[in-house]
């Protein structure tokens, strides 16, 4: 079972990872540095001159980092709850969790879309409470863009964040409070830094992912949102667009690998250093 | 200051699962396509789904191409899952990660890659171009899902067996194969939901009569929403929550055995 077998046995994944993803992938950047039939840098140089791009690339980093805090602001105390309850309570909600995340991405918004409509369960709960006195816009605009994202990206952090939590002892909190801490004190300067991987881990999941988004903000957003993935599939249909679509694809996946990379070389490097300590 | 910890968690948890709930009693309403809690009761929305030939062709052009990739995803993820159980220290991780980079890759790029290509070759809209692409994002689930059950693997069944006087293919058929059950199946579950529920790639590369459910449900919900939606997605539901379901059976008997 050695070289000749293990090469015949993975033989066949690597075909078809290398015509359905990687050869595209050349493809498109090929195609983004080739310009009249030349090699030529003018579609980066039309990426980054064209005042629609720089919209697009930069409404597509804001609302990536948008969604991404609030994953940490809910996400992070909810892990840490969620790591300190009894098993049985902890299995339940960790559970619940999974489901939400396996569940299709596409039900989820449609879900959203029925929520949040003027007269959606949303609204007529916070004029029945009397929040407000009509109708907010929550949909087809930014902030419900941002509702269903967070929704689907919120599993990705919590995920990773609890099994972190889930490995530092009680004893710690008890100890730091004993000493005086309060309890945020204990929290910010003795748990959080033991569980810094996994939290690192599932910021990057949702940073990353969320560059990616398609079809939440394409539904969502209702023409009021713009990220670079809705701009690449609206340049699919004009051909002459092909090319800076290309390089606009190349600054996408850099950004995506390039920062999936950095994260993961950095947090390498922290679980050894943890574990030299 | 006791109960605030467990007021946060329920809060945050009805976030999480309530919304995704609504869509079970959603499809069971009649008439108005966004009404919730719906005002009539009735299953028009899952009849609509098999008598209106856009519905019913869509889902079972989806079905076909999920079978197609599943069939195919499970021998070739399973093989790969043995080659990098077997392969040295060195080329594993090399290997797992080409294996695993379509999941790593946005969908949105490989969707646009894809459509260049195809269109430059005539394979758009062309069922084995769809299944190539899912095959893709399928085969990684297969040999994570398989690589679980095969590092926990008794290889002194296939020895006994072959002791016992069975060639290899037999030993490995009836020693090693019946092991993996489990994982085959929770693997194939996952190759099929990849495929079933994908709809970035099939709404640039599978349209027309070719059209999967997904693009179909994505179209509807962008242009005029119809209630048949609904029902799409708790048949949705029901096919991921058996796939959570079929996961924690398969980690269960890992675990036992």
């Amino acid at each position: 079972m050695r070289g000749g077998t293990v090469a015949t046995l993975v033989a066949p994944a690597l075909i078809v990872v290398g015509a359905a993803v990687i050869a595209p992938t050349l493809w498109m950047l090929y195609q983004s540095i080739l310009y009249q039939g030349e090699f030529s840098l003018h579609h980066y140089q039309r990426l980054f001159t064209s005042r629609l791009h720089q919209i697009v690339i930069r409404q597509t980093f804001e609302l990536a980092l948008t969604v991404t805090v609030i994953c940490v602001a809910i996400g992070t105390p909810f892990a840490w709850f969620a790591s300190r309850m009894a098993s049985r309570a902890r299995n339940a909600l960790i559970g619940i969790v999974v489901v939400t995340f396996f569940a299709s991405l596409l039900v989820r918004t449609y879900a959203w879309l029925v929520l949040l409509q003027g007269s959606g369960l949303v609204n007529d709960g916070m004029i029945a409470l009397g929040l407000v006195s009509e109708p907010l816009q929550l949909v087809h605009n930014r902030t419900g863009t941002v509702i269903g994202m967070v929704h689907i990206m919120l599993p990705f952090f919590i995920l990773p964040a609890y099994s972190a939590f889930l490995k530092v002892p009680n004893e710690i909190v008890q100890a730091a409070r004993s000493l005086g801490a309060t309890a945020a004190r204990a929290f910010l300067s003795n748990v959080l830094p033991l569980a810094a991987s996994g939290i690192a881990t599932g910021t990057t999941f949702v940073f990353v992912l969320s560059l990616g988004f398609y079809v939440t903000p394409a539904l969502l957003g209702g023409g009021r949102v713009m990220t670079a993935p809705m701009l690449l599939a609206r340049d699919l249909s004009r051909f002459s667009e092909w090319g800076t679509a290309s390089a606009l694809g190349a600054v996408l996946l850099a950004a995506t690998v390039g920062l999936a990379a950095v994260a993961y070389w950095l947090i390498g490097r922290r679980t050894d250093a943890d574990r030299a300590n | 200051m006791r109960w605030l910890p467990t007021f946060f968690l329920m809060g945050a948890v009805a976030f999480l699962i309530l919304p995704i709930l609504i869509v079970i009693p959603m499809s069971f309403s009649v008439g108005s396509y966004l009404a919730f809690p719906p005002t009539d009761w009735g299953t028009q929305n899952f009849q609509a789904l098999w008598v209106r030939p856009e519905w019913r062709d869509a889902l079972l052009y989806s079905l076909k191409v999920a079978a197609l990739v599943t069939a195919l995803a499970l021998p070739i993820g399973t093989a790969a899952a043995f080659g990098l159980e077997y392969a040295s220290e060195r080329w594993r991780s090399v290997l797992r990660m080409f294996v695993l980079l379509p999941l790593v890759v946005p969908l949105i790029l490989l969707g646009f890659a894809l459509y260049v290509v195809y269109a430059q070759l005539g394979w758009l809209n062309w069922t084995p171009g769809l299944v190539l692409s899912h095959l893709s994002l399928a085969i990684p689930y297969v040999t994570l899902a398989v690589g679980v059950g095969v590092q926990a693997l008794d290889r002194e069944r296939f020895l006994a067996a072959r002791l016992c006087g069975a060639d290899q293919a037999r030993a490995f058929r009836d020693a090693i194969l019946p092991q993996l059950y489990p994982s085959l199946m929770a693997g194939g579950l996952f190759a099929f939901v990849a495929s079933f529920d994908e709809a970035v790639i099939a709404l640039f590369i599978a349209s027309g009569e070719n059209s999967t459910i997904t693009r179909q449900m994505f179209t509807s919900l962008r242009d005029r929403i119809d209630p048949t939606v609904s029902a799409v997605s708790t048949l949705l539901l029901m096919i991921t929550l058996s796939l959570v379901l079929a996961s924690a059976l398969r980690d269960r008997k890992t675990n036992r055995s």
